[in-house]
């Protein structure tokens, strides 16, 4: 009775095949599949053909294969097939779990498809970013043809009006390098690429310095600019102070850019100390335009600007960077904002204090006297613009002589031929570039030119590239677009700690 | 008894396992996204030589991250396997070289492929070079949706497992 109604229940699920040994069919009840005597199951479907190794397989034995579709004649589904071998031959058992098998179907479909969009969308993310930190290194290269000449053109005979025209295109040109200089410190950071640095540095001259730099603005405008330092913080930390100092231009700027008249306050407070963590509270306070409160969620996302005033002007990356550097410094930011009343960043980062609280007085000595021989310097750069651009940059000065050439190999040639007291050595060249020229430099036999001072002249403005520029020999680095004055002040040191070691 | 191998397809999902199939078999394409769930089935005869034919008999199985969760029972008695990544998603690719030296562990006498799918879709040289940064080996670079070196990886398998 039980069987019966069993064999009912399953029988139009189910179906068993006996088979020789040679896949030759003896006997089927044929509830799923028309299957006839005396055929090979082989022709009936692949798949068959291809388990047929398990056929000679110990008497005794089963296999189970889950989940396979087969189509045969008007029949489609999705099996589980069991296959027992026996002393008379073999046997295989169809399981019919198709309605099974599609219900699951729906659910790996949309998760499926939702990782696939998701895996997509970072990649889409990571190409904007390589794209963003490539263009705007690109754009670097040009940029310090321009800044250069304009320093340098300043310094020409020009009437008043003349060099008023040059502020502007010096001071947009600042802007257009800070603006530059955020795109690349936001891709580098969501490519993980940005170092954090542990030095000492000095908080209260931090602060003086802040103060120095936006007094200009305060008469500018009818803005006060005022900063509270807590006393009681340890003068000397340790701790990244560029990207503090970073986090802190950035908001103070924001600040102004939102703020007609009344008052900017920068309060930096003591929020802990357990031996020598410390944990600081910094906050930037304004009686700006405010935020309105459903915009407040998305003020740190990149490219988002609160305030679609046209005459404001900015990619809108500065928030977006502050929050993600004060993450990866391990600290936390939050906002409060009232309409027409003002604004108020509150930030919280980790620092150490350093075991070291005297103040190093660093002495700079003057060169002694002015040696009446000047300096002679060898430039080497293919790039015709930025070679009259450093020939103006030096002779300038009037402290050295110039010879540039054209490509690492001719370097080479001219260290044989004359003395120089110094390199300023182009990355990319065509025929032998930079870091080559170094290598050969570095190995010669002959002393002079092995010591020779080396200075990099890259548009690769980054850590990564420093340190591979040093660690091949070359002593110092200058990052295009290089500043007049901290190339010629790197010059400068390196020629006269040559000449100390002499 | 007919000259017949396994051959397997291998990769996460949604990297174009069953399209390559369909290509190769039925010489079609869809731009749809169906899940493969357990495997599917087909065969193509391949003109080794004059005289020589080899069938291979196609397993298109469900996706899976690593070959480690993938059943036993679709892999066992496998001649050939045909690893496919998607070229458009590095997710697809980043632990390959763990995942190849698995199966030559575990299948010593298969033969395998690696191979980029969808290059319709990207710079070639730009892959290559990548590749080459993260020192992972390819043999072919596909396309099911044009057809471009489909037949080519899947007759040169076939090849090389004859050869045996
Ligand atoms: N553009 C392009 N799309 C492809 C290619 N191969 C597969 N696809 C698409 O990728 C998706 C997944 O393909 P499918 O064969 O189902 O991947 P499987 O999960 O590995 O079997 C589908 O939408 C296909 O249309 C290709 O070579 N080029
Ligand atoms: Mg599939």
């Amino acid at each position: 009775m039980i069987y019966q109604i069993k064999e009912s229940f399953f029988a139009d699920k189910i179906q068993f095949i006996h088979l020789s040994r040679s896949g030759i069919i003896k006997g089927t009840d044929n509830y799923l599949f028309d299957f006839k005597e005396g055929d090979s199951i082989f022709d009936a479907h692949p798949f068959f053909e291809s388990i047929q190794y398990y056929f000679n397989a110990e008497d005794g034995e089963e296999f189970s294969i889950p989940c396979v579709h087969l189509n045969i004649g008007e029949n489609d589904g999705i099996y589980d097939i069991k296959v027992y071998i026996d002393k008379d031959g073999v046997i295989v058992a169809l399981f019919d779990f198709t309605d099974h098998y599609n219900e699951s179907n729906t659910l790996s479909q949309e998760k499926n498809e939702s990782i696939i969009q998701a895996q997509l969308l970072k990649e889409k993310e990571e190409f904007k970013n390589r794209f963003l930190a490539n263009t705007s290194h690109e754009l670097r290269t040009p940029l310090t043809t321009i800044m250069g000449f304009t320093t340098i053109l300043q310094r020409s005979n020009l009437s008043t009006e003349q060099l008023h025209y040059l502020d502007l295109i010096k001071s947009s040109g600042e802007h257009l390098r800070n603006l530059i200089d955020d795109i690349l410190d936001i891709s580098k950071i969501e490519m993980g690429r940005m170092l954090i640095k542990h030095d000492r540095f000095d908080l209260k001259k931090l602060c003086e310095n802040l103060e120095a730099q936006y007094s200009l603005n305060i008469k500018a405008k009818e803005v006060k600019f005022n900063i509270k330092l807590d006393s009681s913080i340890p003068e000397f930390l340790v701790g990244d102070k560029l990207r503090l100092n970073q986090i802190l231009t950035n908001l103070i700027d924001n600040a102004f850019k939102f703020t007609k008249r009344g008052s900017i306050q920068l309060n930096i407070s003591k929020l802990e100390r357990k031996s020598s963590d410390i944990k600081l509270q910094f906050e930037v306070k304004d009686t700006g335009l405010g935020i309105e409160r459903d915009k407040l969620d998305s003020i740190f996302e990149s490219f988002i600007q609160v305030h679609d005033d046209p005459s404001i002007s900015g990619t809108g990356l500065g928030l977006s960077i502050v929050r993600k550097l004060i993450d990866i410094l391990d600290g936390s930011i939050s906002v409060e904002s009232t309409k027409d009343v003002g604004t108020t960043f509150t930030f919280k980062l980790p620092f150490k204090v350093s075991s070291n609280q005297t103040k190093e007085e660093i002495k700079i000595e003057e060169p002694k006297g002015k040696s009446s021989d000047k300096t002679s310097i060898l430039v080497a750069e293919d790039i015709e613009v930025n070679q009259l651009l450093i020939m103006k940059i030096l002779a300038s000065s009037g402290k050295y002589f110039v010879d540039i050439v054209g490509d690492g190999d001719q370097v080479v040639e001219r260290l044989h031929q004359q003395d120089y007291d110094l390199i300023l050595m182009d990355i990319k060249m065509p025929k032998m570039d930079g870091y080559d020229t170094t290598r050969f430099i570095r190995n010669s036999e002959i002393d002079a030119i092995k010591n020779i001072p080396i200075i990099a002249l890259t548009a690769n403005a980054s850590p990564l590239e420093r340190e591979v520029c040093l660690g091949i020999g070359m002593n110092e680095y200058v990052g295009k677009p290089y500043k007049e004055e901290e190339l010629i002040s790197k010059i400068d040191r390196l020629i006269k700690e040559k000449k100390a070691n002499q | 008894m007919s000259n017949s191998k396994k051959v397997v397809l291998l990769g996460h999902f949604g990297v174009g396992k069953t399209s390559l199939m369909r290509r190769f078999v039925e010489n079609a394409f869809s731009e749809e996204y169906k899940v493969t769930l357990g495997v599917q089935i087909q065969k193509k005869e391949v003109n080794i030589s004059e005289r020589k034919k080899l069938s291979m008999i196609i397993w298109d199985i469900e996706g899976n991250t690593t070959i480690k969760n993938t059943r036993l029972s679709y892999l066992l008695g496998t001649s050939g396997f045909i690893y496919v990544f998607d070229a458009t998603r590095i997710d697809t690719f980043n632990d390959i070289n763990d995942e190849i030296d698995y199966l030559t562990k575990q299948y010593p006498k298969a033969k395998i492929k690696t191979i980029a799918n969808k290059v319709d879709l990207i710079n070639v040289q730009g892959l290559k070079d990548l590749l080459n940064n993260k020192q992972i080996q390819c043999d072919y670079f596909t396309s099911a949706k044009t057809g471009k070196m489909v037949n080519e990886m899947f007759e040169a398998l076939a090849k090389e497992i004859i050869k045996e």
